[in-house]
């Protein structure tokens, strides 16, 4: 799948979702029936509120309408958008998703008021401010765009993933692909983390409410991440959640002195054995195997074996002994890690509704998977005991 | 614009807010009203998040009928940018009877009467935007909270010129540490702000931008100066946005 098609597939993904109306707000002696809806994973769940209200409203009793949604007695916080919602919470990918709508007595202790579609347009333009700031330094270029274009966005999203609108309104913004490629200084993440209860046990009709769960139990965080790292080289999605959550990982470390090396502007005067012999001595590895060399490109790659078994050690290592590398010319450059990430058992990771390699690169997330509101939205789900 | 000269880091920040609150207490800027630095256990997850924040309580503040006076008083965001700061009459101790301390506060003109309330501050971390942000709640006397509509007639008045809404500044968000819903001074216009205004110091030091905040070559006695100066400069900018002004007193202690 190209990247493109990758792109299309996410505006278009959508969630079945049944809406069953709170019983306490039916008004009427028969109930209604429930609302079937397909709803956007990138958009919001609080732009159903017409629709929902118009199917729902001659049930219900007389009062102000204020709407709201919860999955499992837990209410939806509005300002996440529906996919990262389902990806979080839903047990074991159940569809339709079933949520129950209401229309009174609103959550404010859990909630953040909403009166309308413009509270939701708010809070998606500060998480775009937000988005910039972390990529570019600088909130302007969505502060400076007109109100029409402003309106026309947000209306890209509300109005069921217009991709295409979506992709016109934003095109000043730096993020935008028609504008020149501007390296961005930091990935912008949004990171859920869950301690589900819920998996230590088998019963199919254990919910939140009855395993006491709140939001408290999920931990939701904006951060900047650096794409580079200085250890580590391009910054990975297990990196990531290594230096966040290491208890997400594996205990015991696959121990192993192996590296990965390659070097580029190789002489082209130079053959394998005296390269090896030259890495062998200024790197003080103990051995150096499985050699190519393309003279014709000037690079060789190769795995070396080290003394040390901890990866910082070999790191060290290999980048004292590089300095000292009489080959001037040449560039070592470390691959691959050295230990093999593995999560723990029942852990989950999940972006965009898929779980993908750990060695994913942090950047390609952020220009491939990003939501419209430019950040990577991070799910974790993970047995209680780990939080 | 580089802002890089102006952005915290998470430990900076705590110095910063150590500093503040003891200018504060300095010049009894609030008429013994005390910051408290609060250390709220993290969770996993949480550590790019600042250890603690500063918090004050009952800070209290009155609205009344406004006038021409009242209202030429009020701080325009535009004559924040160009970084002016304003000469605000000293704050007299504040007490029911004292009228001056009213001056502090324009509010709508449909709120004859004048009624008590109190201002809960909190100074938080942000690490997306590298800098502090301001979150609040108001509340009456007998402990009922404003809601977002009471907030109108609180506050200082809209711009004059640009009309800025409240939304434009202001919003409900999700206290980062207790993750309730506050209100919150959105940080993405503070950070450029803040420049702006240190932006002559910048020019005429010789500190790298980069470094500007977090040198350690700079002398003890310049680092405590340039990071309160940073504080005092951040909160008179978004104390005023709620009607909270600095005496000009707490800026002599630079």
């Amino acid at each position: 799948m190209t990247d493109k098609e990758l792109r299309n597939e996410l505006w278009t993904g959508a969630i079945p979702i049944r809406l069953t109306l709170v019983d306490n707000e039916i008004a009427t002696m028969s109930p209604p029936e429930q609302m079937y809806v397909m709803a956007p994973r990138m958009g919001y769940l609080q732009t159903l509120a017409t629709q929902a209200y118009e199917h729902f409203q001659e049930f219900l009793p007389p009062g102000d309408t204020r709407f709201w949604l919860d999955y499992e007695g837990l209410p939806l916080k509005w300002s996440i958008p529906t996919g990262v919602l389902y990806d979080l919470l839903a047990k074991k990918r159940d569809l339709p998703w079933e949520l129950t709508v209401h229309f009174r007595t609103f959550p404010d202790e859990v909630l953040l008021k909403c009166n309308d579609s413009q509270t939701v347009r708010a809070h998606f333009y500060n998480s775009l401010k937000e988005a910039m700031y972390i990529m570019y330094g600088s909130a302007g270029s969505v502060m400076q765009l007109s109100q029409q274009v402003q309106t026309q966005l947000w209306k890209s999203i509300e109005d069921g993933m217009d991709m295409e609108t979506y992709d016109t309104s934003t095109s000043t913004l730096p993020s935008s692909t028609t504008q020149p490629n501007k390296s961005i200084r930091a990935v912008p993440v949004r990171m859920y983390l869950m301690g589900d209860k819920r998996v230590a046990s088998d019963d199919p009709q254990v919910g939140f409410a009855s395993m006491s769960m709140t939001w408290d139990h999920i931990v939701c965080s904006s951060r900047p991440v650096p794409s580079v790292d200085a250890v580590n080289g391009c910054g990975s999605l297990g990196n990531l959640l290594q230096k966040v959550l290491p208890e997400l990982f594996a205990a015991e470390e696959k121990e192993t002195n192996e590296v990965n090396v390659s070097v580029s502007q190789v002489p082209s005067s130079m053959d394998a054995d005296t390269l090896a012999d030259a890495i062998r001595t200024h790197l003080s590895v103990t051995s150096v195997e499985g050699m190519v060399l393309d003279t014709a490109r000037g690079t060789a790659s190769m795995t070396v074996k080290s003394m040390h078994r901890s990866r910082d050690e070999i790191c060290q290592q290999i980048s004292e002994g590089a300095c000292e590398l009489e080959l001037a010319t040449c560039k070592l450059l470390l691959e691959s890690p050295v230990v093999e990430q593995t999560l723990v058992s029942q852990a989950e990771v999940w972006i965009q509704g898929m779980q993908l390699p750990l060695s994913t690169p942090l950047e390609w997330l952020c220009t491939n998977l990003r939501h419209p509101d430019c950040f990577v939205h991070l799910i974790v789900r993970m047995p209680c005991r780990l939080l | 614009m580089e802002t890089d000269g102006t952005l915290l880091g998470p430990s900076t920040f705590e110095e910063c807010c150590a500093l503040f609150a003891e200018a504060w207490e300095n010049t009894n800027a609030g008429d013994g009203s005390v910051w408290s630095w609060l250390t709220p256990s993290r969770r996993n997850g949480e550590e790019h998040l600042a250890a603690g924040f500063l918090v004050l309580e009952r800070f209290p503040i009155f609205s009344s009928q406004t006038d021409g006076a009242n209202r030429d008083e009020s701080l325009s965001w535009e004559r924040e940018q160009e970084g002016l700061l304003e000469e605000y009459p000293p704050l007299s101790s504040r007490t029911l009877q004292e009228d001056s301390a009213v001056d502090a506060l324009a509010a709508s003109a449909h709120d004859p009467q004048r009624s008590l309330k109190f201002l809960d501050l909190h100074i938080v971390y942000s690490p997306s935007y590298r800098v502090p942000v301001l979150y609040l709640r108001c509340y009456r006397s007998d402990g009922k909270e404003l809601s977002w509509d009471d907030f109108d007639g609180i506050l200082p008045s809209k711009q004059e010129k640009k009309s800025q809404t409240l939304e434009t500044f202001m919003s409900q968000e999700e206290h980062p540490h207790l993750r309730r819903p506050w209100f919150a001074i959105h940080p993405c216009q503070t950070a450029e702000l803040l420049c702006l205004m240190h932006q002559q110091e910048l020019l005429s030091t010789s500190c790298p931008q980069s470094s500007y905040i977090s040198s350690h070559k700079t002398a003890v006695g310049n680092r405590r100066s340039t990071l309160l100066r940073y504080m005092l400069g951040w909160f008179s900018v978004v104390g005023a946005a709620v009607g909270v002004k600095l005496p000009l007193e707490v800026f002599r202690q630079i």
